[in-house]
């Protein structure tokens, strides 16, 4: 209905190639997991069928193709070291092909060019399953000073980049970089941690994806525009600040406890820099809905299609509000 | 896909051999392309190429190369950290166009604008004998003019020939990347124009990295009256059909509005002079405009034009 049936194949071995990699213990079926995984994704993006398809994934596999040469080699390095593959042997290469995989700056310039042309879905399936391979596989490495420089740079380029952007789809990838640089904090703690920032995120992005995809918005702007009704706009828009982490919402509960947790490990400089960035970040999120909150626009009836994803909206948002006053009363 | 390996190509050959002894000239009058891959993007011929792969290998040998390089590098990383200010610190008035909203991109009254553009035809490429310029008209508005002939040289290659264009300059960011012109908040392309009665094509250019998207361009063509009357010229962008090299594609879609690489104007195919008056060049936010793509997208059959 929703996916021809070579979609649901190539979906299928995205996902197994993703589960192959995490429950491997050798770099070896790590790296072929993630091969699946890459090549399974490029026929779902080629599956879009516009003009820009076949370059989105001409640079999409460059990228993740370049990255597994590396994983590979490092991996094969290693082994005539230590004897063997496993996951134990850790190796500065190693995770820098995995940052290259993760979209982490300053390695992330394909990932808006990626995006820029894909469907909102397979954005989603970017923004987040493809994410879960890398980091889990970063949980083995030790903190270095390689990994304060990674979450610098992401969290930079991701509060700087979503500056002065258009169109939505590269603005919410400037924001997942912004978020990859909390993840790979948590991840260089614990499993436990990045984990509950990653349920969080996917739980968060999923209905302003869904309703970007839904609502055809392809521009910031359009959520101001008189196309909608003004309780779906309010509806995006407090959807929107969980996602930038304002309180009372879920996506501030994640960050505060991605602080609480990691003031102790980290040096202060990354605390300030991280928080900075969230609140560069919140001021472009800010400026996708001010205007339909403050212009005074004729207000147009609710359509069909918008009570539609106007009843995922309202379920969504009472699981940002509820949630995170649940798990702060415990 | 089959059509492109060597054996559809051979066989294709092989017909060609069959139909047309060697003695006899076959209908096909170009010489036939057994790839898709572009070698340059200026589309040059193979006599041309070995003179610029000398060229480069002169230049290569010299060691003052260096140090223009890192000359070269010094600036570019200006460049750049200027670019990285302008887009933290610069106006976002872009983001918030609303309807009726006309903005212009050029305004052809001063030299600086006319120098944002080339103006070209086939004799520069000694590929015809037209000519063209691109000046400022008597009363200040930029003019673009010259002579079509359709006349080709005698050289053995040019079948056809009379083209005059005058093309807005690439865009270059640091480090000679390509830089695009995001015009996706708009859904007109608007002009003050006043020609000679003769038919223009508008190009926008959709040029992107890859060599397969070299010579995508979108056409328009643009009817003037003539006379001494100022035109109002409001053309939706989803009206413009996708070509390469000239040739209309099967499969068409909107042009992407945010990888817009280059505008240009071209007069061609009917002998004799030509002159466009230019006022300025813009864009309009008509959200009234519905229209997302003029063109019914009939489904093909599987394994044709790019499905």
């Amino acid at each position: 209905m929703f996916f021809k049936n070579y979609q649901l194949t190539f979906m299928t071995t995205t996902f197994l190639g993703t589960l192959m990699a995490v429950s491997s213990n050798s770099w070896i079926l790590c790296w072929i997991g993630l091969e699946i995984n890459l090549m399974s994704f490029i026929p779902l993006i080629l599956s879009d069928l516009n003009f820009k398809s076949t370059e989105t994934a001409i640079k999409y596999f460059l990228t993740q193709a370049v990255a597994s040469v590396i994983l590979i080699t490092a991996a094969s390095f290693t082994a005539l070291q230590m004897k063997n593959y496993y996951l134990e042997s850790m190796n500065f290469f190693l995770f820098l092909a995995l940052s290259i995989k993760a979209g982490l700056a300053p390695f992330h310039i394909w990932f808006p060019q990626v995006t820029e042309f894909i469907s909102w879905f397979k954005c989603f399936i970017i923004f987040t399953w493809q994410k879960i391979a890398p980091f889990m596989l970063i949980i083995n490495f030790n903190i270095s000073v390689f990994t304060y420089f990674i979450i610098i740079m992401s969290a930079t380029a991701g509060a700087v980049g979503g500056l002065n952007q258009m169109s939505s789809k590269i603005l919410l990838t400037y924001s997942s970089i912004s978020h990859s640089a909390w993840m790979l904090m948590l991840a260089s703690l614990s499993l436990k941690f990045w984990t509950f920032y990653f349920l969080i995120y996917f739980f968060v992005l999923s209905p302003i994806i869904f309703a970007m995809n839904f609502l055809n918005f392809k521009k910031i702007k359009e959520i101001n525009s008189s196309k909608i009704n003004l309780k779906t706009k309010l509806m995006l828009s407090t959807l929107i600040m969980s996602l930038g982490g304002l309180p009372p919402f879920l996506g501030f509960l994640s960050k505060l406890i991605a602080l609480t947790v990691a003031v102790k490990t980290f040096p202060m400089v990354i605390m300030i820099t991280l928080v900075a960035s969230s609140l560069v970040s919140l001021y472009f999120y800010t400026k996708m809905f001010f205007n339909s909150l403050t212009a005074s626009l004729p207000e147009k009836k609710i359509s069909s299609s918008e009570k539609k994803i106007n009843k995922f909206i309202i379920f969504s948002l009472a699981g940002n509000l509820i949630l995170s006053n649940l798990v702060l009363l415990i | 896909m089959w059509k492109n390996t060597k054996l559809f190509h051979d066989t294709c050959r092989q017909c060609r051999r069959s139909l047309f002894p060697s003695n006899e000239r076959g209908i096909q009058s170009t010489s036939v392309s057994n790839r898709f891959w572009e070698s340059s993007p200026r589309g040059e011929y193979r006599d041309q190429k070995k003179f610029a792969k000398e060229y480069e290998k002169e230049q290569l040998k010299k060691l003052w190369g260096l140090k223009d390089g890192f000359r070269d590098l010094r600036d570019e990383v200006f460049k750049w950290t200027k670019e990285v200010k302008d887009h933290v610190t610069g106006d976002d008035s872009h983001l918030w166009v609303i309807h009726g909203d006309r903005d212009p991109v050029w305004t052809f009254n001063n030299k600086n604008t006319l120098s944002q553009f080339q103006a070209f035809s086939d004799s520069d490429h000694n590929e015809g004998f037209s000519k063209c310029e691109l000046v400022m008209s008597p009363t200040g508005k930029g003019l673009f003019q010259g002579f079509v002939n359709t006349r080709p040289p005698k050289d053995g290659r040019v079948k056809y020939a009379g083209y005059c264009i005058m093309k807005s300059n690439d865009i270059v960011k640091s480090f000679k990347r390509r830089a695009h012109m995001d015009w996706s908040n708009y859904t007109h392309l608007v002009m003050r124009v006043r020609g000679d009665g003769r038919s223009f094509v508008i190009n926008l250019s959709v040029a992107g990295f890859y060599d397969i998207t070299w010579n995508d361009v979108y056409h328009y063509v643009l009817f003037t009256r003539g006379g001494p009357y100022w035109q109002f010229v409001k053309i939706p962008f989803s009206k413009f059909v996708m070509a390469s090299k000239g040739r209309t594609q099967d499969f068409q879609e909107r042009v992407p509005l945010t990888q817009i690489s280059s505008f240009g104007i071209a007069a061609a195919k009917v002998d004799g002079p030509f002159s466009l008056e230019i006022d300025y060049v813009g864009l309009e936010c008509d959200e009234s405009f519905a229209e997302e793509f003029a063109y019914e997208m009939y489904r093909v059959p599987k394994y044709i034009a790019n499905v």
